[in-house]
């Protein structure tokens, strides 16, 4: 925009420059709006009053800019005395700071700060009564997610993937186990930090069924940029099902390659971290496996969730994501590839 | 149309300028070690095990047998690991913050079992009659040598001399690396 300034004169120079720096910004600003993960396309009644709130600002802040950037112009016009104009007087010069650097921010500013204050209100305000209840815990770099029934017990824990039915409010409890994380699925909703020792809430309500990219918007060390998780709103019936396939231990292996692999995934340094339930593997500090085959992306949304990506994963998963918590593993070809048929068959 | 020429170059050059000063800003906020440092092979030769828990030996003076050091002794990085790990798998469940509680304390200077690195090594590798667990098999090398990393910091020494000075782990140094002494 200011970029005008420059050289107002010659507008040959001014379009080349329009290409060359001015285009390749907005490309830049604005390749992230291609849908998955864009708060401009908001999918839920609280991920649009943001949007409304943004363009507003948006186009507020732009007309002062460029009222800003005309003044700027003409000051610079006129001084070069081409035209011969006087400059201001005194009373003239005062009464255009006094316009434009008291009056007019006492108006706008106003306006933007109660519209911004009035829709944190309605997105901070309890959730209702029939809000599905789920709690999301930070830990480096993955997500723990837990689905709580009435009486606020874990009846569903996945990791870094979160199924919600369309058009039920869903109330997120967020909750960090070691640094300050924060919750961002950008067509959905706002941010919301998750904090040690504290638990926050956010709720939403996704007006139409999608799946819907989130990521970690606190730095929290070395992987943030890996710490990413999918939304996937359905209706409420395939909503229904998935949970109740979630709530039910892990499948048991129905064949001697499975049950191998199962045996190889017991007796090895997998056991102390993870759990599948159903089985005597009850670590709590690493994602929770029981129905690792049906999610989506591996390592909090850093790889496709697929066999070769899984072997990758488990046999050096510091290339894939250096500096996470999961150890490098051996395992030979005879052990390695019944525990990847077994973990691919934990749906 | 020299004068045009760099007035067309001026706001690219402008952008250069700022690039080269925000990579800078970054790479002062660079971690004490490289990215591609987390790829830990374990110790070469192999892990101590059957490491002499006395020095008594019966028979003639024999040489020194040679004794595993901790690779990652003093490493910060390892040391947050273990500190992590002593939680997750429930050393502190016997063992407290070191003070000891079922288990014995490892915060003073009295080791049952050998106090060198290879003997505490195999303490948790093997376990140890009336409760240790064996960790072998459970949870890979580089783990266990965090955790005795991080066991280390519990002792009077450490507290006597306080944070170790940052220093690069003996792998690093041999394999002719040198990717400077991190600025503090």
């Amino acid at each position: 925009m200011n970029q005008g300034a420059w050289n107002p004169g010659r507008s040959g120079g001014a379009r080349c420059r329009v290409k060359r720096v001015v285009l390749p910004i907005f490309v830049l600003l604005f390749g992230g709006c291609s849908g998955v993960q864009d708060a401009t396309n908001p999918m839920s009644p609280q991920a649009q009053m943001l949007a409304n709130l943004w363009w507003a600002m948006c186009i507020v802040a732009t007309l002062i800019l460029l009222a800003v950037m005309v003044a700027l112009l003409t000051g610079v016009w006129r001084s070069r005395g081409r035209r011969g104009e006087a400059p201001l007087n005194r009373r003239q010069s005062r009464n255009l700071v006094l316009a434009g650097g008291v009056i007019l921010p006492a108006i706008v500013l106003p306006i933007v700060l109660i519209s911004s204050v009035s829709i944190h209100r309605e997105l901070s305000a309890e959730p209702p009564e029939n809000a599905l209840t789920v709690e999301v815990i930070g830990r480096r770099w993955w997500w723990e997610i837990r689905y709580l029934d009435e009486q606020d017990r874990a009846v569903a824990v996945t990791a870094n993937e979160i199924h919600i039915p369309v058009g039920r409010p869903v109330k997120f409890l967020l909750k960090s186990r070691d640094v300050i994380h924060s919750f961002w699925v950008p067509n959905l909703s706002g941010k919301m930090d998750l904090i040690p020792g504290q638990t926050n809430t956010a709720w939403l309500t996704a007006d139409r069924a999608g799946e819907f990219r989130g990521q970690c918007a606190e730095f929290c060390g070395i992987q943030h940029a890996n710490m990413a998780f999918w939304v996937v709103a359905e209706p409420s019936e395939v909503f229904s099902n998935w949970l109740a396939r979630e709530r039910a231990p892990a499948v048991e292996p129905a064949d001697p390659v499975l049950a191998r692999g199962q045996q190889v995934f017991l007796s090895s340094p997998c056991v102390l971290c993870h759990s599948i339930r159903g089985t005597a593997a009850l670590g709590r500090v690493a994602p929770d496996l029981t129905h690792l085959a049906s999610r989506r992306t591996l390592a909090a949304g850093t790889l496709p969730n697929n066999r070769g990506n899984l072997a990758g994963w488990i046999l050096d998963p510091q290339h894939v994501k250096p500096g996470n918590k999961m150890p490098p593993v051996n395992y030979d070809a005879e052990s390695l590839h019944p525990l990847l048929s077994y973990l691919e068959s934990l749906k | 149309m020299n004068d045009r020429c760099f007035r067309r170059k001026l706001p690219l050059g402008a952008l250069a300028l700022s690039g080269v000063f925000g990579l800078g800003l970054v790479a002062g906020c660079r971690e004490e070690r490289g990215i591609g440092e987390f790829r830990q092979a374990p110790p070469a030769g192999g892990t101590p095990t059957g490491a002499p828990m006395v020095d008594l030996r019966p028979g003639p003076e024999m040489p020194e047998l040679p004794r595993f050091r901790n690779p990652f002794a003093g490493d910060r990085q390892a040391i947050a690991e273990g500190k992590e790990l002593w939680d997750w798998f429930n050393c502190s469940g016997c063992h407290a913050s070191g003070g000891g509680a079922i288990g014995p304390p490892l915060m003073d200077d009295e080791w049952i079992y050998g106090s060198h690195d290879d003997n505490l090594f195999a303490s948790i590798v093997e376990g140890r009659p009336k409760g240790m667990p064996a960790y072998g098999g459970r949870i890979t090398d580089v783990q266990v040598w965090q955790i005795i990393a991080y066991i280390r910091t519990l002792q009077p020494e450490y507290a006597a001399t306080g944070a170790p000075e940052p220093r690069r782990r003996e792998s690093a140094d041999e394999s002719g690396k040198s990717p400077g002494e991190p600025k503090r």
